[in-house]
This record gives structure tokens, C-alpha cells and sequence, in this order.
């Protein structure tokens, strides 16, 4: 082939490189790739000259973009490739690794970061090595690990080309690579013999491979004879008048009596203008009257079209404006008519009106998830076809069949309209209400299995359960099927379109079933079933497509919908001329022995933060857990922009540890499909037709409310940087971040403010294993660090408005502010500013105002200009005070000035010794002054308490304790000067303080000074409650300021 | 995976087959056997307001002409 790929890329002025490359890109497209097909390619790196003499290793990695959309010829494909892989070489010495730094994709441990198949060209000659002394070869070495999920290499030998593909064991087994190659060779093969060829007329399906996805699994016609619903009914009518057809409650109603109410009805409608062509709306409840009607409308042509009684007012409003019955059966006009005696004057013989096998049987309405409901029009033919199937194919309907769901969906075609075809004895009745006899043929949806184990055994089927509706697992199935072993069990799918179902699995007894998805088996009789690609191209064994049904089941479209019927019911290419096929919407793919995967719908395939997910894996890890009875995984956005992956779980008895079952998924999983928040549900919520009510899942976290508050500083600077990384208002100790809405990105940004505000270095794996405050809190306790004694300390760094800088107190810390943190709202950025003599002993202020000074330029490297928002509690007034004034006599204006029970002239009192403070330093932490006397001892209380400080050394405590002596000693000398504007002054109503001159602020304001009194200690002002009317003013001050 | 049939972007026919039944058209693709097209290449939107205007009557042409 060699040769001829030369020729091809001498003729498209391109290199066997780049043919290689649109080749492997088609390749992969049709695999499923998509029509962004990037591939990774080493070059040499030796552009420059100079490099000549030199010995070393110069390879790069290139990634080389091929874009496969919009169905191109393969000459216009390598035109494409050669247009950017030009530009690729002309950069090719920007080394791979800044790209990748650059481009900063979301990273992960289970992909390389922007390409995954490598595609090489060996062609240089291979250099003879000659050592003067020495033979050289090269020598192949194996290679046990692979850097990429597949690696083609190709060598240039004379007039060959070899090629060899490494591959990661785990994702690929030996088989499918070598169908890869063998694909490879066939694209490459017909790209050299015809360049003009599109991409939707390639075929990477070998003869065989084809044969057996669109004619050898379909191969199912089957003759029907052509008998209408009614002429059925009354065929069975005639073979068993006596036997009981209905049981509803206390009521049985034989075959005979059934079909002589429905002729009545039947006559009585026709008088009244039911025939063919026309729709008669039947609004009753499950009840031997809407089984009358229902037969009554079909043996008059109509179709019936049946509304659930129990839907809302809105929905009945808009089914009856749109599909415009002729007459509406309710149960006030069958009470009428029965009981007004106009009923009884009509024969009950067979109408006898002959129906077209063409003419409409009923109209049934479907939600989509975005478009309005429409009603889905199916045709006497395929209702015909349809029935032909099951009462061959189920056994049980000749007993007794248990109809629990409302008729208005399709279902009940086969649960109701079979057996009374097939001489069996239909039971209305919910799940819940016994009745008395053995059933032996349901049909229920998966969400019905959990009820269905719990209720009396009963209440199951003996013979046979169809499960249709939703996904099956075998997960979900196994404990049913352990109480029931005798039974057999159909997973049915398909959609109202193509009449009930098109394929079914069968389970019979005995037959062991894994777990994960059951396949949705094969094509029924007259049923063929397609899983095409963006280009209508049939998919190989194993790649996901969407699922196409043609054949004798399909509707004949939606009520007065032409657009959207020609949309959805479109022109078959595989089957007979003139034939249509219905496109599903739905997800799946072939199994090697011809049987059919679901795998969930084309919208619900999400993709999120770049990655591809695969909701039913994550549902069918969850569900292969024994504590776990259902699982439900999607992607919410309850907050626009905010998508999180969220998983539903109903425990199947004991309540679930969350935080084990995510560790169990973060070792099955890779991380970006490990859900965010796990939510724990007694059980799922179910629309009216028992599937899964996806919108009524509860949203996680919004009704948890906020565990217990934080019982320590660390814990509350813990709370606050959650809070603030999550975009909460608060977060409490017990709330783990990740049912928050915690991912993989934020965790790198929490740590990120741990490590600034708390001065701990964490691991990602820290916060999994300890993801809740506490917890985490505990382990920052044990890692070392430099405490959070920085000067400038970012409480919270998020958010829009002017930052609050916080001046610290005498005890030099400012880490208590973040209490304010969560009540000023998440926009409002804090931070804190903290003695300097902490962490540098010798550099201790000799004045306020050269304290001032040094933290009025800390905050200058935060917000260079004006307005300023300043606070300061006790001596940190006083110091908030001059930082205020010194910034206003630079020119900057200030905008807030709040302190916190500062008295602005103290007398020089007695300066404290080393153990009064350490007295001091126990007490500012709610400890009491004499719990210890050592500075080990302090940091041993401080340990037990999970106190930041805990982290500092002796030295450093003590460094902190002459910090503290320092501002008292401070505090004595200093006269505050005048600062202009408005001053907040708090007071700490308790404080024995609390009466002294409240008017002692005045002389160093020009403008007014606004008291609060704050119903707490001088201690305790960033306490909860002080602390959120402390913030309550604030805000409200800076709101005014806003304005 | 973005299906043919919903590309807004993509180019249309509208085919016909005896029924007098409709479809939507890929252009790219070939046109099925038993099928004709009526209308197109056009934007997607033009091809189903096509539809929506010229066929006026769901029912198959064989039902049609049984009933008379």
C-alpha cells in the first residue's frame, strides 16, 4: 500500500504523514471520536543549525488538530491537514509541556492532557552507529508501559509500510486493536483509490461486520394476519363468552357481557358521530367502564385518545385543544347515559364497521423535555403487528394480568389489550391493593422493582414480568428476581412511536444475570433496529449511536405536527424503498452476539468541565453496591453557569456511610466522573407512569441547612474559606465540602486559601479524606506550619466590593475577624492585619504610628487607591484610627472607619509580664487564665482546642507575647490626631467600660461619631451574634457609601 | 454526537415517498430508494416550513384513496 499512499499524497501535495493522519482521524471519527481529532506526533527539535554538533535529546511533542466535520472529501480532508500541520511545524520548538501550561486544560489522572493517540512516521534511515572497537545495532525495547491510550508507529521499509500499535491494556483488549488496524488499513485503502470520496460514504465496516448490523440482527419479518383490535376482540369474544375478561374491585365482567356494554357504547357513539378518521377523548379512571369505552371507540373507527383524570386542569386544557376530539368520555356522561336509560335502547351486536388497517386506533400524548406534549398517532396496522407479537411471545396472558398503571400510556396495550385478545382475565388494581388471585403477567418500569420486593409475593407475577420504560441493571433486578426465580423476565424497550416496544431481552428462569446494564436484546418480529452516526453511517460492534426503528410498528406520526413528524420519521436507506425509520433519541450500541445496549438519551449524554460522562456508569458503580437499592446520577444547574454532578441513592436498608460510598466510587471512577454531591433518598420520586421524576430530585445541600457551628478558631477560619470557596454564606463544621458542590477545581482553590490564610500546606487527598471542617480541622492540627502569622492575612479574598481591612487587637491576631466574614455576605473581600513582631521579633513597631504606617502600606498592596473600609477592636481601633489619618493626609479618602470598643486615650498603666500574658492569650481564646503557665503548656491547651497557634514553636509564642507587651507599651505613649469623616464606634454594652465617656472619640473626629452598643463583653465581640450586628451596620453603611 | 437531522447549520432536502409521506434530508447524504425530493437544498428551518405548508394531511395516500 505503500506506494500508492505515496502516490496519493505526491498527487494532494502532501507528505504519507499527513495521508496517515487524515486516515487514523477517520478512523477514530468513525469510532466515536467525534470531529476533533487531535493527535500527538514527536519531532526531532533540531531546527537550529547550530544544534548539528551537539549530543542530547531535542524531541518535542506536537499536537496536530484534524477537524473531520462537515462530511469533506478525503482531498479535502489532507488539504486540511496539511494547512494546519504547517503551522504546527512553524512552531514546533514550543515544547510540549508549555503548551500544556498554557492552554491549562482541566487535567485529570486518567487522560493525558490534550491528546490520547499518538501517531508516529518513522522515516529517516536508521543511522549506523560506527565505535572504533564496537558493533552497534538497535534493538527494540519492550516497552511495559505506555504514555498513551494508543500509539500508531509506521516504518518506511523499501516499497513497505510497517506499522505496530502500542495500546493501554486496560481500556483496549488485543481484539479490538486489531480491528482498529484492520479499519485502518480498509480507510487507507479506499482514500488511495478514491480521493473525491466522502467521509459519510466510507465504510469502516467490513462486508461481514455490515451484513450483520443492518440485515442479519434484523432479519425478523413475520406474516400477521390482518385482523383490526375490535375484530380480535370479538374473535375471542366468540371462543370464550363465559370466562371473566375484567375484574375491578368487587366487580367481574365476563367476555361476552364486556363485548355486549362496549356494542352498545359503540352504537350509541355512532349516532353521535364517532367513525373513522375521528378522536374520542376517554377522561375516565381505571375502571370497567373505560375498558367499555375504550373497546367501544375502536369498534366505531375512531381513535381513542386517552387523558389521565388525574392530570393538572392545564395539561387536560391543552390535550383537548389539540387534538380536538369529537366527544369526550367522562364519568359523570357514562353515568348519564347508563343510568338516564338511553344506553340500554342500543343493540348490543357488533357495529361491524370495517377498518382500514391504515385508520388511527389511538392517539397517545408524549412529553418531550423541551417541546410541548404531542400526540403520537398510531395506526390499526401496527397495533395489529404489535399484538400479533405478544400473545405469541408471552405466556402469562392467558392467565391473569395485573394493569396497575393509568391507560394513558401505551403499556397498557400490553398489559390490558393483550389477554382480552388472548382469552386472559384483566385485574385493575394498584400495586398496593391485594386482590385476592395469583397474577401471572405484569408489566412495570425498573422503578417499580423496590415496591414490587417489598409487597406481599402476590402481588408479582408468576409467569411473567416485562420491565420496560427505563434503564434496567442487573443490580436492580437481582433482588426481585431472588424471591422470584421461576419467573421470566423481559427487559422491552421502545417508544410510544414505534407502538409500545420494538426489542426485548428475555431472562429466563435459571439464567444468571450480571451486573450493569441489561441489554434491550433484539428486534421484535417485523422490528428492525439501527445504530447509526452523525453521517448515517451504521456503527461498528461496541461504538455508541443513536438507536433508528423502522418496520412495522412505526406510528404514523404526531397530530398535526407535519414539521416535527418529518423531523423525527425519516427516510429508511437500509430497508425496503419508501420505508421510514423513527429516530429515537436514544443512546446505544450493538453486542457481539447481536443484542442491544441502552445507553441513556443523546440529550442526557452531558459533558462537563471538557469530560465526556457516562451518567449509567456512575449509576451502575453506585448500584452494584449491596447497601445500595437504586441509584440516579445527573447533572444539575440549579444556580446558571454552576453544572455539578450529582448522584440520588436509596439505601437498601441501613443509612449509607456518603463518605465511604464516594471513596469507593473515587476508586472505581476517574475523578471527573465521581460525583460532587451524593444525596441519600428513601426512595425516588415517580412521574404518574412509575418512571424516574427526574425534575422532582431534590437539589443537594439547599435543605441540609447548616450543621453545627464552629467550636474553635480553626474551625471557624475553616467554615469561613469554605464558605467563601463554595459561594456560600456559611457552611457548618459537619458539612462536608463535597456534598456542598465541592469538585476538583474548588479543592485546588481551598487549598490554595488554606495555605494563605492558615499558613498549612494540604493535599488534594487531605480534603477527600477529611472533607468536612471538622474533620479537616483536625488534620491541619497535626501538619506543621507557620501558624497564620503573616502581617497581611486574606480572611476571604472572593468578591467585588472594597475590601475591610481589620487592624488586630493587643493580642496580635487577627484570624477572629473571618466571624464577620460570613454575615457581610460572600462579595465582601477581608482582610486581617497582625503584629509583626510575631514572625519578626527585631522588627517590632516603636510607635503606633509607625505601625500604622507599615500596615497602611500592607494595604496599599491590596487596593492601591481609595475608598478605604477600615475596623479596628480595642487597641486595633486606636491603630485603624492613624491608619485612617495617615491615608487621608496622603491624599486617599476613607470611606469607613468602624472600631470595636477602643478607648482612644489610655494612661500608661503597668506593663504586663511574660506569664500575665500568656494569662492574657488563654483568655482572648475562651480558655481561662490559669490552664496553663508555660508557653508548652499554652500550646498544648491550644493543641486540644485546634488553635492555629498551636502550629508556632515556644520561641514564636513567647516572640507573640512580647508582640502583645509591645502594643500595651504602645498604647500608653499614644495621643491619636483628628481623622475626618464619620466614625463607627462599637461599644461592648457588657464591659465594665461600657459607661465611660462615651463622648471620648469626639475630640479626634471632624464629623460625627455614631454609637452602637453591641450586648456582649470587650472579649467577645466577634461572638456570632455580636459579630452579625457588627456586620449588619457595616453593610448597611457600605451600602449607603454605595450609593 | 450531534444528529444530521437536528444540525441547524446543515443543509436540507425534503423527500417524498408514495405515501405522500415527508421527510427531513440531510443534503450530504444520499437520497434512499423510493424516496424523491420535493424541496431543497435549503436551510434547515425553510425545509420544515416547506413541510409544514405542503403537507396539510397526515393520513398514508393508500388510506386516502380507500376512503375516497
Amino acid at each position: 500500500m505503500r506506494d500508492q499512499l505515496v502516490t496519493l499524497a505526491r498527487q494532494t501535495g502532501t507528505s504519507l504523514f499527513m495521508v496517515l493522519q487524515a486516515g487514523l482521524a477517520s478512523v477514530l471519527n468513525a469510532l466515536g471520536a467525534g470531529t476533533d481529532i487531535p493527535l500527538g506526533t514527536p519531532v526531532a527539535g533540531r531546527t537550529d543549525d547550530a544544534l548539528d554538533g551537539l549530543v542530547g535529546m531535542f524531541v518535542n511533542t506536537l499536537v496536530l488538530r484534524t477537524s473531520v466535520a462537515g462530511n469533506p472529501t478525503f482531498r479535502e480532508l489532507l488539504g486540511r491537514v496539511r494547512e494546519v500541520n504547517l503551522a504546527a511545524y512553524a512552531n514546533q520548538d514550543v515544547p510540549f509541556e508549555r503548551l500544556v501550561e498554557v492552554l491549562n486544560p482541566v487535567r485529570s489522572t486518567a487522560v493525558s492532557p490534550l491528546f490520547q493517540v499518538m501517531l508516529v512516521l518513522q522515516n529517516n534511515a536508521l543511522a549506523r552507529s560506527e565505535l572504533p572497537g564496537l558493533t552497534a545495532e538497535s534493538e527494540p525495547i519492550d516497552a511495559t508501559a505506555v504514555k498513551f491510550d494508543l500509539r500508531f508507529e509506521f516504518v518506511e521499509e523499501d516499497a513497505l509500510l510497517r506499522g505496530a500499535i502500542d495500546f493501554a491494556t486496560d481500556l483496549y483488549e488485543t481484539d479490538s486493536v486489531r480491528l482498529i488496524a484492520e479499519r485502518l488499513a480498509r480507510v487507507l485503502r479506499s482514500m488511495a483509490a478514491d480521493p473525491d470520496r466522502r467521509l459519510s460514504e466510507l465504510d469502516v465496516l467490513a462486508d461481514d461486520e455490515r451484513h450483520a448490523v443492518v440485515t442479519g440482527w434484523n432479519d425478523t419479518a413475520r406474516p400477521v394476519e390482518p385482523l383490526a383490535l375490535p375484530e380480535l376482540f370479538q374473535r375471542q369474544v366468540a371462543a370464550s363468552p363465559d370466562a371473566t375478561a375484567l375484574v375491578f374491585g368487587d366487580t367481574e365482567c365476563g367476555y361476552a357481557e364486556l363485548n355486549r356494554r362496549a356494542n352498545r357504547l359503540a352504537h350509541l357513539l355512532i349516532t353521535r358521530g364517532a367513525k373513522p378518521g375521528q378522536i374520542i377523548g376517554l377522561r375516565l379512571p381505571r375502571s370497567t367502564e373505560l375498558v367499555t369505552a375504550l373497546l367501544a371507540v375502536t369498534k366505531t373507527g375512531a381513535a381513542y385518545l386517552p387523558i389521565d383524570p388525574a392530570y393538572p386542569a392545564e395539561r387536560v386544557r391543552y390535550l383537548l385543544e389539540d387534538a380536538k376530539p369529537a366527544l369526550v368520555l367522562t364519568p359523570e356522561l357514562m353515568a348519564d347515559l347508563a343510568h338516564g336509560g338511553e344506553l340500554a335502547t342500543y343493540p348490543d351486536s357488533d357495529p361491524g364497521v370495517p377498518i382500514d388497517p391504515h385508520s388511527a386506533a389511538y392517539v397517545i400524548y408524549t412529553s418531550g423535555s423541551t417541546d410541548r406534549p404531542k400526540g403520537v398517532v398510531v395506526e390499526h396496522r401496527s397495533v395489529t403487528d404489535y399484538l400479533a407479537w405478544t400473545t405469541r411471545a408471552y405466556r402469562g396472558v392467558t392467565g391473569t394480568a395485573l394493569v396497575h398503571s393509568p391507560v394513558a400510556f401505551d403499556l397498557t396495550v400490553t398489559a390490558l389489550i393483550t389477554p382480552l385478545v388472548s382469552g386472559g382475565r384483566v385485574v385493575l388494581a394498584d400495586l398496593e391493593d391485594p386482590i385476592g388471585v395469583p397474577v401471572d403477567f405484569m408489566k412495570a418500569t425498573p422503578s417499580h422493582l423496590p415496591l414490587l420486593t417489598n409487597l406481599p409475593a402476590a402481588v408479582s407475577p408468576g409467569t411473567e414480568l416485562l420491565l420496560g420504560g427505563e434503564a434496567l441493571t442487573g443490580e436492580a433486578l437481582a433482588p426481585w428476581r431472588a424471591l422470584h426465580p421461576d419467573v421470566t423476565v423481559f427487559n422491552v424497550y421502545g417508544p410510544t412511536e414505534a407502538t409500545v416496544n420494538c426489542s426485548e431481552y428475555r431472562i429466563d428462569p435459571g439464567v444468571e444475570v450480571p451486573d450493569g446494564p441489561v441489554p434491550i436484546g433484539r428486534p421484535q418480529a417485523n422490528a428492525r433496529l439501527l445504530v447509526l452516526d452523525a453521517l448515517l453511517r451504521p456503527v461498528p460492534v461496541g461504538v455508541p449511536g443513536e438507536l433508528y426503528i423502522a418496520g412495522a410498528g412505526l406510528a404514523r406520526g404526531y397530530l398535526n405536527r407535519p414539521d416535527l413528524t418529518a423531523e423525527r420519521f425519516v427516510a429508511d436507506p437500509f430497508g425496503p424503498a419508501g420505508d421510514r425509520m423513527y429516530r429515537t433519541g436514544d443512546l446505544a450500541r450493538w453486542r457481539a452476539d447481536g443484542n442491544l445496549e441502552y445507553l441513556g438519551r443523546v440529550d442526557f449524554q452531558v459533558k462537563l468541565r471538557g469530560f465526556r460522562i457516562e451518567l449509567g456508569e456512575i449509576e451502575s458503580v453506585l448500584a452494584a453496591r449491596g447497601d445500595v437499592a437504586q441509584a440516579v446520577a445527573l447533572v444539575r444547574e440549579d444556580e446558571p453557569g454552576d453544572q455539578r454532578l450529582v448522584a440520588y441513592v436509596v439505601p437498601a436498608g441501613d443509612p449509607l456511610d456518603l463518605e465511604e460510598l464516594r471513596e469507593h466510587l473515587r476508586s472505581i471512577l476517574p475523578d471527573y466522573m465521581v460525583p460532587s454531591a451524593l444525596v441519600a433518598l428513601d426512595q425516588l420520586p415517580l412521574t404518574t407512569n412509575g418512571k424516574l421524576d427526574r425534575a422532582a430530585l431534590p437539589a443537594p445541600g439547599v435543605d441540609a441547612g447548616p450543621s453545627r457551628e464552629a467550636s474553635n478558631p480553626q474551625e471557624e477560619i475553616l467554615s469561613g474559606l469554605f464558605a467563601e470557596v463554595l459561594g456560600l454564606d456559611r457552611v457548618g463544621v459537619d458539612d462536608s465540602f463535597f456534598e456542598l458542590g465541592g469538585h476538583s477545581l474548588l479543592t485546588a482553590r481551598l487549598i490554595g486559601r488554606v495555605r494563605t490564610v492558615l499558613g498549612v500546606q494540604l493535599s488534594i487527598r487531605d480534603v477527600f479524606e477529611a472533607p468536612t471542617v471538622s474533620a479537616l480541622a483536625r488534620r491541619l492540627s497535626t501538619k506543621g506550619g507557620q501558624g497564620a502569622c503573616e502581617v497581611l492575612i486574606p480572611l476571604r479574598v472572593k468578591g467585588t466590593r472594597a475590601p475591610l481591612f481589620c487592624v488586630h487587637p493587643s493580642g496580635c491576631i487577627s484570624w477572629s475577624y473571618i466571624a464577620l466574614a460570613s454575615h457581610l455576605g460572600p462579595d465582601q473581600p477581608i482582610y486581617g492585619l497582625q503584629a509583626r513582631g510575631i514572625l519578626q521579633p527585631d522588627a517590632m513597631p516603636g510607635s503606633v504610628e509607625e505601625m500604622a504606617a507599615d500596615y497602611a502600606a500592607q494595604i496599599r498592596s491590596v487596593q492601591p487607591e481609595g475608598p478605604y473600609h477600615l475596623l479596628g477592636w480595642s487597641f486595633g481601633g486606636l491603630v485603624a484610627h492613624e491608619v485612617a489619618r495617615q491615608l487621608q493626609e496622603a491624599g486617599e479618602t476613607v470611606a469607613l472607619l468602624a472600631t470595636l470598643d477602643s478607648h482612644p486615650v489610655q494612661e500608661a498603666g503597668e506593663v504586663p509580664d511574660d506569664q500575665e500574658l500568656l494569662g492574657a492569650i488563654l483568655v482572648f481564646f475562651n480558655h481561662q487564665p490559669d490552664e496553663a503557665d508555660t508557653p508548652a503548656g499554652v500550646l498544648e491547651v491550644f493543641r486540644r482546642d485546634g488553635n492555629p497557634l498551636a502550629s508556632l514553636d515556644e520561641q514564636q509564642l513567647m516572640n507573640c507575647v512580647r508582640a502583645w507587651r509591645n502594643n500595651v507599651v504602645l498604647q500608653g505613649g499614644f495621643r491619636p490626631g483628628r481623622y475626618r469623616g464619620k466614625l463607627l464606634h462599637f461599644v461592648a454594652a457588657q464591659d465594665q467600660h461600657a459607661n465611660a465617656n462615651p463622648r471620648a472619640w469626639e475630640p479626634f473626629v471632624d464629623g460625627t461619631v455614631e454609637y452602637h452598643r453591641v450586648d456582649c463583653g470587650h472579649h467577645e465581640m466577634m461572638r456570632p451574634d455580636s459579630a452579625r450586628e457588627i456586620a449588619r451596620v457595616i453593610a448597611e453603611e457600605t451600602r449607603r457609601d454605595n450609593r | 454526537m450531534t444528529n444530521p437531522f437536528d444540525d441547524p447549520e446543515g443543509t436540507f432536502l425534503v423527500l417524498v415517498n408514495e405515501e405522500n409521506q415527508h421527510s427531513l434530508w440531510p443534503e450530504f447524504a444520499p437520497v434512499p430508494a423510493g424516496w424523491r425530493a420535493v424541496h431543497g437544498p435549503d436551510t434547515r428551518e425553510a425545509a420544515l416550513r416547506y413541510v409544514t405548508e405542503n403537507w396539510t394531511d397526515l393520513r398514508p395516500a393508500s388510506l386516502l384513496s380507500a376512503s375516497g
